[in-house]
């Protein structure tokens, strides 16, 4: 077979398999990616995002915060599962700047806000002593 | 990470939480294209269009089940990994469908050229598909990556996406457009099927990841509508496998088509929750699996006897062929060995070699009689087979019809009077100036006809007419012969075609003077028929030319 007949066997494959083989080391073993999720939110002390049961939003089944963090940072504070984990909802000093939560604010944001110490909201990282 | 707001999946990928069209819509389509795409290629692997048609298939199976997995498994890090896959497949796809489309039209592999035109457009999508160009990170609550979707990146795929659909709609076009009648059809069929697939697989993919990105659909299943677009393409292939003998096979088409219909009835389980439905579920199952056994098996002998009939008619165009040969072969040797006989029984009998004795010359005058037929009948085998063949050159020239029909009753009259028959010629006023081959029309259609009439009229006579009618010479011999039985009217312009008694009455007959009279009318822009009222109540041919 030659190489100018099959150059697109010859070219796609190996680069197919390389970028498998870089998505396999990126994701899967150095978790190199932010992972967005629901944080835990005191709507006494900031302005939180709502989670309602219906569309007038009536009752608010729980208040939230919009966290990201790096998925290895996440691994090495909370395992796989971020369900009971109180440091996925906090960013820690070992975080640094791949870590953000996001709080409610009805003027940049659509969203539901529920607060009862009217409405400040930031985006600014809460840094844990 | 693990979504941790969804239940785990059972065996990988079924899950009680998941919309219920993505089970009907993901595996039937996976296992058709599957299906077909391994058929197809393992019957003919030296074909770079199947080759290229099961990768096609292939990577439209491998970006369904990625896609059924990101669906329905939960961890964040093997959905990650399989999600830069599908940038990769849609571009790979669409690519692959642009170079399917080049093989089927041209039949033959494009140029190096163009094959690193599409190198360099799919180099881009494997580059920067695990990088964060295309995906930077995973939303665990709703369980997706659309929000970290690189911008440019996927833009990039898109416009491949539409780049391909447009340019696979020019290649048909332009090939529709210079080709044969029956390759247009083709054409047609591959061209709205492979266009329709691509059309709702991208524009429901895309449309569902761009909704659901932006927040406006809660979830991407919009995209399961586009899977149906491979099941209607994969139709589209089957009607050009069995219509057209596309990609050489036989039965695949009838097969797949069962196994679809299986396929889709069974994925019907998925989603059946009460006693009743999965009983009647079952049996339809079992009634479209014993019907398409049923079909396959019909399918089945009907191509193979279709098949053997192509067979046969391939060897008897085989034998036709050697047929003519033969027939020219012994034509001209024995019409050389009958004319030197001929020759020879003339030179005696005018003479030549002394006056033959009188025991001698009745003799000799009747083998110059017979030779003389049978260098007639050979001429008759061989101008057919000439005729047949299409080797038969005619000559375009002005002649009085009148004159020639004229002069032919006249050569036929000695002949006519010989056998006691009265024979006649009118002809009505006005021109019979004509344009034709003068001397074929005497000898195969005029005179052919005479002498066919006087052959087979016993007694009476035989009245031959020339009219006008507008713009049509009408030439008609009619005689009080043996006429024509129904049955004898079905094969009398017919090759060799003699009626019941006709070697009865004209032992010479060879049934070739009707088959060329026809063929030479007809060559001259003619027709030609017989009228009779049955045996024994005489028969008319009437031959008419137009003079525009």
């Amino acid at each position: 077979m030659r190489f100018r007949d099959n150059i697109l066997l010859y070219t796609l494959i190996p680069l197919f398999v390389l970028c498998a083989g870089y998505s396999y080391f990126r994701f899967m073993v150095v978790h190199d990616y932010m992972v967005a999720y629901e944080g835990k939110c005191d709507p006494s002390l900031h302005s939180c995002f709502a989670a309602c049961k219906n569309d007038s939003c009536v009752d608010v089944a729980y208040p939230y915060t919009k966290m990201q963090k790096n998925a290895n940072n996440l691994y090495a504070e909370c395992g796989k599962d971020i369900t009971n984990c109180d440091n996925a909802n906090i960013c820690l000093p070992q975080d640094g700047k791949k870590c953000s939560i996001t709080y409610c604010d009805p003027t940049v944001s659509k969203d539901t806000c529920d607060t009862t110490i009217g409405g400040s909201s930031t985006t600014m990282p809460d840094i844990a002593p | 990470m693990i979504c941790n707001l969804f239940p785990e999946p059972v065996y990988f990928f079924f899950s009680s939480g998941m919309p219920v069209l993505l089970f009907y819509s993901h595996i039937p389509a996976m296992a058709v294209a599957l299906l077909v795409g391994g058929f197809v290629y393992f019957n003919n692997r030296q074909s770079l269009l199947n080759r290229l048609l099961s990768v096609i298939l292939l990577f439209f199976s491998l970006w369904t089940l990625s896609n059924l997995i990101a669906w329905t498994v939960l961890h964040s890090d093997i959905v990650l990994f399989i999600w830069p896959s599908f940038g990769i497949l849609y571009s790979f796809i669409s690519i692959f469908s642009v170079y399917f489309i080049y093989v089927f039209l041209e039949n033959k592999d494009v140029s190096f050229f163009l094959k690193c035109i599409f190198l360099v457009l799919l180099i881009p999508v494997l580059i920067f598909g695990p990088t964060n160009l295309n995906l930077s990170g995973f939303n665990i609550t709703t369980c997706d990556a659309f929000e970290f979707e690189g911008l440019w990146y996927k833009a990039y795929y898109i416009l491949l996406a539409v780049v391909a659909i447009l340019w696979i709609l020019v290649l048909l076009i332009r090939k529709y457009r210079v080709a044969t009648t029956d390759f247009r059809k083709q054409i047609v069929l591959m061209g709205v099927g492979i266009e329709f697939f691509l059309l709702s697989f991208f524009s429901a993919a895309f449309l569902a990841g761009y909704l659901t990105g932006i927040g406006v659909l809660p979830d991407s299943s919009l995209e399961f509508y586009g899977m149906f677009g491979m099941m209607v393409f994969m139709i589209f292939i089957g009607i050009l496998m069995v219509r057209f003998k596309a990609f050489n096979i036989g039965l695949i088409a009838s097969q797949a088509l069962i196994v679809a219909l299986v396929a889709l009835v069974g994925s019907q389980f998925t989603y059946v929750s009460s006693i009743t439905g999965t009983v009647l579920t079952s049996v339809t199952l079992v009634l479209t699996g014993a019907v398409g056994i049923i079909l396959v098996r019909s399918v089945k002998k009907e191509v193979e006897q279709r098949e053997h009939i192509e067979k046969l008619a391939g060897e008897l165009q085989l034998t036709n062929e050697r047929q003519e040969t033969l027939i020219h072969f012994i034509g001209h040797e024995v019409k050389g060995f009958l004319t030197k006989a001929q020759g020879a029984f003339a030179a005696i009998v005018q003479g030549d070699f002394g006056i033959p004795p009188d025991g001698m010359k009745p003799f000799v005058e009747s083998a110059l009689a017979e030779t003389r037929n049978g260098v007639d009948s050979v001429s008759a085998i061989l101008k057919a087979a000439n005729l047949k063949k299409g080797t038969v050159t005619f000559v375009k020239e002005p002649f009085d019809m009148k004159a020639l029909a004229a002069g032919a009753v006249e050569q036929a009259r000695g002949g006519a009077e010989h056998k006691g028959l009265a024979i006649s010629f009118t002809a009505d006023e006005g021109s019979y100036q004509m344009t034709g081959d003068k001397a074929q029309i005497n000898d195969h259609i005029l005179r052919n006809l005479i002498d066919n009439s006087i052959n087979y009229t016993p007694s009476g006579s035989i009245s031959v007419s020339l009219k006008r009618q507008g713009t049509r010479i009408i030439f008609a011999v009619k005689d009080t012969g043996v006429g024509i039985t129904e049955e004898d009217k079905k094969r009398l312009f017919t090759e060799g075609g003699h009626g019941a008694d006709s070697q009865r009455v004209n032992v010479h007959s060879t049934g070739y003077g009707l088959f060329i009279a026809k063929q030479i009318t007809e060559a001259q822009g003619g027709t030609i028929r017989a009228e009779s009222e049955g045996a024994g109540k005489g028969s008319t041919f009437i031959v008419e030319f137009s003079v525009v």
